[in-house]
């Protein structure tokens, strides 16, 4: 199947992945936290501030968004909500604290960091701390369409066992409805990873499409469909290919749009330059660190970081327009060159919701300005459940394969980060045998058991120990989790270290069990 | 959970694999299980863990193998190979005779798919004259 355009103009699909891990603690000030106040700030509440602005003003478009169940979790929990105030509130003291120091090349930049945190203020206290209320709001009107995504962000072909990969995916489509009130139709693969037994899970659960990368689709048996052209897994899940070289103009590190040297640097940091003033203003700065007040701009990839020339947002803003044109030309183009090979496919763009605003401060300009252009220039934004409606497709058996760097796992099963698997393995393993029998009385911590399991498979740690940043925070919260899940599966005393999270996995552990139960006795 | 998922979760004698890539497996084993603790109480500890152990990868499509030597308390291990095959672990020791029986542990059969990473790549351009005359003025959302 291809994912048909009838009236044959250029067009293209727009996926966003929003995900950070569990990273709530018990004492408030930690970097961690840090991640999701920052990804609120610069990306998620631009973003949909954005949107909101364009759809009120009429114009047309249409993003496909997934929110991870541990995001949403976060964004929903009342003590997070009182310490993004503080958040905000302390660096506003510290950019007035900077303000004062009078440097003319900064002001721009004070001013535009001013505005991003009084909006994001105004935005959070009128959705009453749920910005989900804006992302129900868009999807009612039609501009979103939401896809689930697993449970706590499992690399779901590297998990031992089909049980785990299915309540990865259950308990990630509950949370969802949960949260927004619909059943999804799509499913975010983390880090667009598939492997055998994955669309079969998905299919399980009712899920009818999906994105993969590309080449887990040209590199599928039988071969030969052509590039950008969807298919049908053997169950009947449709799977959209990711288009790599659009995606590319965006993603790659070097030569897409976010290093042009006139957009904001991500590393130099007020917490770097200045951290005994950090330390005066922000509850909990014991090190240097990132505050998110950033004010030089990249320059040039060879400058050394203490050389780069201060941030101009006029000019910043300026180059995502020109990028904007830029990447519409490239899809115009691009949905030419598909249509040549099966007609009618779109070219389809996925991202990390975070790489606009947080890694590429400007990204919400920049879509923004793709948006109003493709408007102007008639190049629709198609919606990937209507495309998966049009047309019969062609079935294939999709090659493993992932968005990493490679293209397969080697990002997640590295000599760094290999030693994980084995223990987290045995783990599930243990408790998948458990949750193949009926519920019973002598295992009261099988909930919070799977739950700590699932949050030691999260992804993110594996990627955060092979890139070393922070390696060692990685490394505590996966052996934390995995440590615990193991207590937990062998104590016979009830207890639950976050009864409050993932308010569905008791009913969802009830149901899967129920259902394998069936069909051990059916023969299947 | 029960006393027998317990003792699952503590011990076992078994080697898996996980398909790194299209060309690169990894392999990793445990040998605290029923059949090592039996063979460990029969000859001692040092004598078991001091033989010759081996772990031997068979591509099963192409019926060819061959053995890494491994030191079994390593757990784990990089293993290089064809991409597009099946393949099977056996954890085991090298000398093998019939009288001398003791292989411990053998894998599922995974597939290591073939290599299908495009190589094309489109380079940054310039902006069109017609993208550029579209474009209107910085929006206002915000700032």
């Amino acid at each position: 199947m291809s994912a048909r355009n009838p009236a044959g103009t250029p067009g293209f699909a727009l996926h966003l992945h929003a995900h950070l891990p569990y990273v709530r603690h018990r004492d408030a000030g930690t970097f961690a936290e840090d991640w999701l106040f920052e990804a609120l700030v610069e990306c998620y509440v631009p973003l949909l501030a954005s949107w909101k602005h364009l759809a009120d003003e009429g114009i047309p478009f249409h993003i496909h968004l997934s929110m991870t169940p541990t995001l949403l979790a976060m964004i929903e929990d009342p003590v997070i909500g009182i310490r993004f105030e503080k958040y905000i509130t302390d660096r506003l003291s510290l950019l007035e604290d900077e303000a004062n120091r009078g440097v003319p090349e900064i002001a721009e930049a004070i001013t535009l960091y001013r505005r991003r945190l009084t909006l994001a203020r105004r935005v959070w206290d009128g959705a009453e701390g749920d910005i989900t209320r804006l992302v129900r709001e868009l999807t009612a009107s039609g501009h979103l369409t939401l896809l689930a995504s697993a449970a706590t962000h499992a690399l779901l072909p590297v998990l031992a066992t089909d049980e785990m990969r299915r309540l990865q995916i259950a308990l990630g489509i509950a949370e969802h409805v949960r949260a927004f009130g619909d059943r999804p139709a799509g499913f975010w693969l983390p880090e667009c990873g598939y492997g055998a037994g994955v669309d079969a899970a998905l299919a399980d659960e009712g899920i009818k499409y999906t994105i993969l990368e590309a080449h887990g689709i040209a590199g599928g048996l039988p071969g030969g469909t052509p590039a950008g052209e969807a298919i049908s897994c053997p169950n009947g899940v449709v799977a959209f290919p990711r288009d790599g070289e659009l995606s590319g103009k965006v993603w790659n590190r070097e030569g897409g749009y976010p290093g042009d040297g006139r957009y904001r640097d991500f590393y130099r940091d007020l917490g770097y330059d200045d951290p005994a003033r950090a330390a005066r203003i922000l509850d909990g700065f014991d090190a240097p660190r990132p505050t998110g007040l950033k004010f030089h701009r990249i320059t040039s990839v060879e400058i050394p970081s203490a050389k780069k020339e201060p941030y101009s947002p006029r000019e910043a803003r300026l180059a995502t327009q020109y990028h904007a044109a830029h990447f519409l030309d490239c899809i115009k183009t691009r949905s030419s060159e598909l249509a040549k090979q099966s007609p009618g496919s779109i070219p389809l763009a996925a991202f990390d919701a975070e790489l606009f605003g947080h890694w590429w401060f400007e990204g919400p300009w920049f879509l923004e300005s793709v948006i109003r252009a493709a408007h102007l220039s008639e190049i629709e934004m198609h919606s990937l459940d209507a495309a998966r409606r049009r047309a019969p497709a062609r079935v294939v058996r999709p090659s493993p394969s992932s968005w990493g760097s490679g293209g397969y796992f080697e990002t997640w099963i590295d000599p760094a980060n290999d030693w994980m698997y084995p223990a987290l393995h045995r783990i599930e393993r243990g408790l998948a045998r458990d949750l193949r029998g009926p519920a019973r009385n002598d295992a009261p911590n099988l909930v919070p058991a799977v739950r700590e399991l699932m949050l030691a498979q999260a992804s993110d740690w594996a990627f955060l120990i092979k890139a070393g940043n922070v390696a060692e925070y990685a490394r505590s919260r996966f052996l934390e989790h995995e440590g615990e899940a193991v207590y937990l599966a062998e104590s016979r005393d009830p207890e639950d270290p976050r009864p409050f999270l993932f308010p569905e996995l008791a009913a969802v552990l009830e149901r899967v069990r129920r259902e394998w139960n069936v069909r051990q006795f059916a023969g299947r | 959970m029960n006393a027998n998922a317990k003792a699952k979760l503590r011990g076992e004698d078994r080697v898996d694999i996980l398909v790194r890539a299209p060309g690169s497996l990894f392999v990793y084993w445990t040998l605290d299980g029923p059949s090592s603790r039996a063979e460990r109480d029969a000859i001692g500890d040092v004598a078991f863990f001091d033989r010759a152990w081996v772990l031997r990868i068979e591509n099963v499509d192409r019926n060819e193998r061959f053995d890494l030597p491994v030191d079994p308390h390593a757990g784990r291990i990089h293993v290089d190979v064809t991409p597009g095959f099946h393949y099977r672990a056996d954890l085991g020791l090298a000398t093998l005779t019939p009288a001398e029986p003791f292989a411990p542990a053998t894998s599922e059969l995974p597939c290591a798919p073939a290599p299908a990473i495009p190589a094309t790549v489109v380079p940054v351009g310039l902006v069109s004259s017609a993208f550029r005359a579209m474009l209107g003025s910085p929006t206002s959302w915000v700032e």
